[in-house]
């Protein structure tokens, strides 16, 4: 459930657009898998609990009480520009920490790089000196 | 000797040697490899693990992960949430800077020795002496031309404009060759992080380093530092491993940055009314160019151009930094389409940042899980001067040619035109309507030869123990307007040689 949650509100954050691929045309599922492994607890909790917020912040921003999840595609939109300029600083910190995050994923995608004419990134190693 | 990694739980790791370094960055690996140097057995203790140039990542999110100290996810508290950025690697921050070295400006050891009685020109002298040899050793030049990238370049063509003096960045990089990969540590080897010079000379020389090896306490005899001691965390998992003890004959020295320094004598138990105290930063905030040509920010150096011309008055410094998409896809305003679309632009940006010399002081305090906890809110004074740097840097991109810029200043259009410039010099105040960074970090520590004021004397030995030394930037008393890795060398090599001897 959270990390449907996460994968929605990162999806409304990072929409396709025109000539730009979106986060949900990106291996979303396996960046979460992979986030979900290995960031520390708390932050991982931090980013369902930002999720959550902006999933409940839609009387603030367009004015329905209904979760973002089931908003029609405009007004999701709609919801998703308003939070970001939200006149309430925690909604503005919730969507600048949740775009942080889904930015790691969507940049790092190689059919958005190549779109903006960037190299695709080789894999981290994840490696260490063990001598 | 040799170097330790990982360590599974296991019979406790003991070892004796005559200094203990805390930390391995700009401070640690300097006082540690000076004192190699002097003949002296040193071990240093590192909290992260060491990583080769082959083992850095590519992306943010690995450079998050594998080299960020906390997932890069620290912050200041105060009016607003500003990130503080610092790594946990070997080589520390010296990893995944920009590599700037700029030599201590003079007026900073007169200031010290008339507001905190220690420095002046003996301090000077010295400092500048180990800057000459820094130098030669980290291969200190000037970024190459075919290095600059066009966002640097844009940068001097906009000073020249605007006639104000600029200079082409110095770096501790060799032969650079441009990949535009600074912050996530140079997989060229051009970068002379600590970890591929320093760190490694240190261990040619007798010295041991224990990395993946958070120190969780000074331990003492009385008010004499005898060691540290703490457990290896597993650098994937975080599992804890074997436990560590490194015995200190002659001193142990803290170098682990200007949060974890403090944090680290606090929980310690070490006594100073000054502890924690006088935490300083030079909060600084981005400025984006929008350009009619490609810019192509990811490629050239980083970071390749600045200006101190308003380092005394007003007190800012103008710098290029250049992001990976992958963070300005944070940092641009905007959600949705909107940011998405607005993105699209990433080719034809160029961000440079004004960076404050503030005056605000913080705290910063042992927290739980051992993270420091950093208040900081800047005042009315150092909000007023970012915000003449960010106006001078909005004005420096439309000399530039720049067709808009994107102040990202909430209140304010997303983009405004050249005509619209003055709507950044009158931009608001309140820190939460900025987005902004604490780059530089200083304090918690501080030197000064009043007791009650201050927690080292110039030597760098804490006040009222014995055999106890801070090494990096958290003994500096002030912020210094100029990147600040050169001076915690400089002073840190200034104070092995005057522990070599004083055991001599």
């Amino acid at each position: 459930m959270s990390k449907w949650l996460v994968r929605k509100t990162l999806e409304s954050i990072f929409p396709s657009s025109d000539g730009l691929s979106g986060i949900e045309r990106t291996d979303l599922e396996a960046f979460l898998e992979q986030f979900h492994k290995e960031a520390p607890p708390v932050m991982r909790a931090a980013i369902v609990a930002c999720a959550a917020a902006y999933n409940v912040s839609t009387p603030v921003t367009v004015g329905l009480p209904i979760p973002a999840t089931l908003l029609p595609k405009r007004l999701l939109d709609l919801h998703a520009q308003r939070a970001a300029y939200s006149r309430i600083y925690l909604l503005r910190q919730v969507v600048l920490l949740l775009k942080t995050v889904g930015g790691m994923c969507w940049g790092a995608d190689p059919e958005v790089r190549a779109q903006l004419g960037l190299d695709p990134y080789s894999p981290d190693p994840g490696t260490w000196r063990h001598s | 000797m040799t170097h330790i990694a990982f360590q599974p739980k296991g019979p406790r790791l003991e070892l004796d040697t005559d200094y203990v370094v805390v930390g391995s960055g700009a401070g640690g690996a300097a006082v540690a490899v000076q004192l190699a140097r002097g003949g002296a057995t040193v071990a240093v203790v590192e909290a992260g693990p060491w990583r080769n140039p082959e083992d850095y990542p590519t992306s943010m999110y690995g450079a998050l992960r594998d080299q960020f100290d906390n997932w890069g996810m620290s912050v200041a508290r105060g009016k607003a949430i500003w990130p503080v950025i610092q790594a946990r690697l070997v080589g520390g921050t010296t990893v995944i800077n920009s590599a700037i070295v700029v030599r201590t400006p003079g007026d900073i050891f007169e200031e010290w020795k008339t507001n905190h009685g220690v420095g002046g020109e003996e301090m000077a002298k010295a400092v500048w002496e180990y800057q000459d040899q820094i130098e030669n050793e980290l291969h200190v030049v000037k970024v190459p031309t075919k290095s600059r990238g066009n966002s640097n370049r844009l940068a001097a063509l906009a000073s020249k404009r605007l006639n104000f003096k600029s200079h082409v960045i110095s770096r501790n990089v060799k032969a650079c060759s441009g990949s535009g990969q600074c912050l996530q540590g140079c997989k060229d080897d051009k970068k002379q992080s600590t970890n591929v010079t320093y760190i490694p000379e240190t261990i040619r020389l007798g010295g041991t380093i224990l990395s993946c090896a958070p120190v969780q306490k000074v331990t003492f005899q009385g008010r004499t530092a005898t060691g540290v001691q703490g457990h290896f965390v597993h650098p994937h998992t975080r599992a804890k491993g074997a436990k560590f003890f490194v015995r200190a004959r002659k001193a142990v020295i803290v170098a682990a940055s200007a949060t974890h320094s403090p944090a680290l004598l606090e929980r310690s138990g070490v006594k100073s009314k000054a502890l924690g105290k006088y935490f300083r930063a030079h909060p600084g905030s981005g400025i984006v160019g929008c350009y009619r040509d490609k810019v192509d920010m990811s490629t050239g150096a980083t970071q390749g151009w600045a200006s101190t011309a308003f380092r005394t008055n007003p007190g800012y410094k103008l710098e290029t930094l250049s992001l990976p998409l992958e963070l300005v896809a944070g940092r641009i305003s905007g959600a949705g389409t909107q940011l998405t679309q607005r993105l699209n632009e990433y080719g034809h940006m160029a961000m440079w940042i004004a960076a404050v010399r503030a005056e605000t002081t913080g705290t910063v305090h042992n927290g739980l899980g051992n993270l420091p906890v950093v208040k900081y809110a800047m005042n009315h004074p150092d909000m007023h001067r970012l915000r003449d740097g960010a106006y001078q840097v909005a004005q420096m991109h439309f000399a530039a040619g720049a067709q808009a810029v994107i102040p990202g200043i909430i209140g304010l259009p997303f983009k405004i035109r050249a005509d619209q410039v003055n709507l950044v010099r009158d931009a608001p105040l309140d820190p939460q309507r900025w987005t902004g960074i604490l780059s530089h970090l200083f304090g918690g520590c501080v030197m000064g030869s009043n007791p009650e004021t201050s927690v080292v004397n110039e030597k760098g030995k804490v006040h009222h123990y014995d055999r106890l030394y801070v090494a990096d930037a958290a003994a500096l008393p002030t912020t210094l307007g100029v990147n600040p890795q050169h001076t915690i060398m400089g002073l840190a090599k200034y104070r092995a040689d005057q522990l070599l001897d004083l055991a001599a």
